[in-house]
């Protein structure tokens, strides 16, 4: 209970410091519709040329098809973005990390509480697109909805456990948490967020299904362009959901050893 | 005893943040330096207690230790009689620290940060508890505007508000008034007084201003290099050099050479030049070699302003201990 307490806590004070520069709202607003308006065209273009379809992607579905791809990655990016690393990296230079190691706070509840903040923008940003496809590109996202969040909140606590051992391993090391942005970089690739990874040749398509990210995406696509079932999705959720496990137990390994660490040299 | 220190031992590696290859280089020969060398002290409930130092003597290495944040290689430290290292969640609701240069959250108001701090130390009635704190602190004018607004003092008083939001029953304070203009260091020191005197409020303080230590504390630990090199009451440290004499020379202009000679001179037990104000503090074994001080100034066409006997100080109490300055970059070692 006590974890669960501490946890909201910092969620709130890194939700209210980050919002509190109000163009925060705009660049999170911005970035993610520029994405999206940006493939949008560029896959318009291609189906012009006269491109039928590869795999789920075709004329009629392309803006669905990169929707659904690319609100799946905000619940990938934002955990993994450096703002959540370097937020370590800042308290323990502005001191304040010392005031909560201090207090009776549940030490643990720090990094899950700092990722609140991820899940907040996210969520801002998902939102943001829906309505912007709606109001702007004619397009109403359907499917299970329930599903569809069930699948965003999974994946977006499985790419934290990979967040918080990146940022566990930042506030040890400042320049592993450049790290995190090499690593989203490859995800956003590998993943097929803007491309049909059916496109490439079997053995590559078959390595990249290999990485949870592109399960999540997958499985985004299957259910709000095949509004696909529970149990349709269930292999991708359970693969998400095993990544998660490993990750969540690897990052408290990784945060003990950093605090061990700091015991050992000073925070 | 509310803080009990046993032969506390903490070495660090001597490269404090090595790249790669100093990395690869420590674990394979691993070099290291003691910060803190078998310190052992006691303070009592409701006492204000002095560590002073200079820079790099250590104190700040102990308060972590003490606070719980750092382990040390050897020793045990109780704080209000649990091990701070094995039952730190026992005593951290009831302890709290303010370090040198404000900690806070700075994206927050003053009220945020206070309310923060009062829910993580689960303190029920804390809308009345940060109404005290900011009547206390005349913070009310600006309470509930952003922390990057505030002056300096006005951090300072924040961060100090947010240290006693618990009701702590021991203080640690790490060099509050580092950095802070003479008038709010006075009152910030007035205060820690009153804090001290009408709630019993234990405090372990750590500075290098003397001044500071002698006005407060009821004892003070003499620190350097790790060491605890004498504890006792301010008067008592002071009595440790009733034999010396101290004297005040103001001249100009004086070079490195100079103080050098005269840090080399019998009879000569210490030296510390203050630039700014052209003035060269001598820690004398006897009076007589005054006249050898300013047969050396004249021959070297040194025009003297000013010499005057002073009373003892800690800063004297200090070099008497070290042979060296406290707080004066220019001092003479």
């Amino acid at each position: 209970m006590r974890f669960f307490k501490d946890m909201l806590l910092i969620g709130v004070k890194e939700v209210k410091g980050y919002y509190r520069w109000e163009l925060n709202y705009f660049w999170d607003m911005i970035y993610p519709v520029l994405d999206l308006v940006l493939f949008v065209t560029v896959w318009y273009a291609i189906f012009q040329g006269g491109f039928q379809s590869v795999g789920i992607l075709n004329k009629e579905n392309f803006i669905g098809f990169l929707l659904s791809g690319i609100l799946a990655f905000q619940f990938i990016y934002s955990p993994l973005s450096s703002q959540f690393t370097q937020s370590f990296i800042r308290e323990k230079y502005r001191r304040t990390l010392q005031n909560l190691l201090i207090s009776p706070i549940s030490r643990i509840s720090i990094p899950y509480g700092k990722s609140l903040l991820s899940l907040v923008r996210s969520t801002y940003s998902t939102v943001i697109l829906i309505i912007f496809s709606a109001l702007f590109l004619g397009f109403n996202l359907t499917g299970n909805f329930i599903l569809g969040i069930f699948l965003f909140l999974l994946t977006f606590v499985s790419f934290s456990g990979l967040g918080l051992i990146l940022a566990s391993l930042g506030a040890w090391r400042e320049d592993i948490a450049s790290l995190s942005w090499l690593i989203s970089y490859i995800l956003e690739i590998s993943s097929g967020v803007y491309y049909p990874i059916e496109a490439l040749p079997q053995n590559i398509k078959e390595i990249l299904m290999l990485i949870p990210s592109t399960q999540a995406v997958t499985a985004a696509r299957l259910i709000f362009l095949k509004n696909a079932t529970f149990m349709q999705v269930l292999p991708h959720l359970t693969y998400i959901s095993i990544f998660g496990i490993i990750t969540m137990c690897l990052a408290i390994i990784c945060f003990k050893f950093v605090e061990k660490k700091a015991m050992l040299i000073g925070i | 005893m509310v803080i009990e220190v046993n032969g506390v031992w903490k070495k660090f590696p001597k490269i404090k943040k090595p790249n790669f290859l100093q990395s690869i280089k420590q674990f394979i020969k691993p070099q290291y330096k003691w910060a803190l060398k078998n310190v052992s002290f006691s303070v009592k409930r409701g006492e204000i207690f002095g560590l002073l130092g200079p820079n790099g003597a250590g104190k700040t290495t102990l308060i972590k230790i003490l606070l719980g944040l750092m382990a040390p290689d050897k020793g045990k430290v109780r704080i209000l009689g649990y091990d701070i290292q094995k039952e730190r969640k026992e005593v951290s609701g009831k302890i709290n620290a303010c370090f040198a240069r404000a900690n806070l959250y700075w994206t927050l108001s003053g009220y945020e940060n206070l309310k923060l701090f009062a829910k993580i130390y689960r303190i029920e009635d804390y809308e009345e508890k940060i109404k005290d704190l900011v009547k206390l602190f005349d913070l009310k004018d600006k309470i509930y505007r952003h922390v990057d607004t505030y002056s300096t003092g006005e951090i300072m008083r924040l961060n100090l508000a947010r240290a006693l939001i618990n009701d702590p029953e021991i203080l640690f304070l790490d060099e509050p008034t580092l950095g802070l203009d003479p008038y709010i260091s006075l009152k910030l020191r007035d205060f820690i007084a009153k804090l001290n005197k009408e709630f019993k409020t234990t405090i372990l303080l750590t500075t290098h201003y003397m001044e500071e230590a002698d006005r407060l504390c009821k004892r003070i630990a003499i620190i350097d290099k790790g060491k605890i090199l004498k504890i006792d009451t301010p008067e008592n440290l002071k009595l440790e050099i009733k034999k010396e004499k101290v004297i005040e020379i103001r001249a100009n202009p004086i070079t490195q050479e100079i103080l050098n000679e005269i840090k080399e001179m019998r009879g000569v037990e210490g030296i510390i030049y203050i630039e700014e104000e052209e003035k060269i503090r001598i820690l004398l074994k006897n009076i007589e070699i005054i006249e050898k001080i300013t047969n050396l100034l004249n021959k070297n066409k040194i025009k003297i302003v000013e010499i005057q006997t002073d009373r003892p100080t800690l800063e004297d109490v200090f070099l008497h201990l070290t042979s060296k300055g406290l707080r004066y970059q220019n001092e003479v070692f």
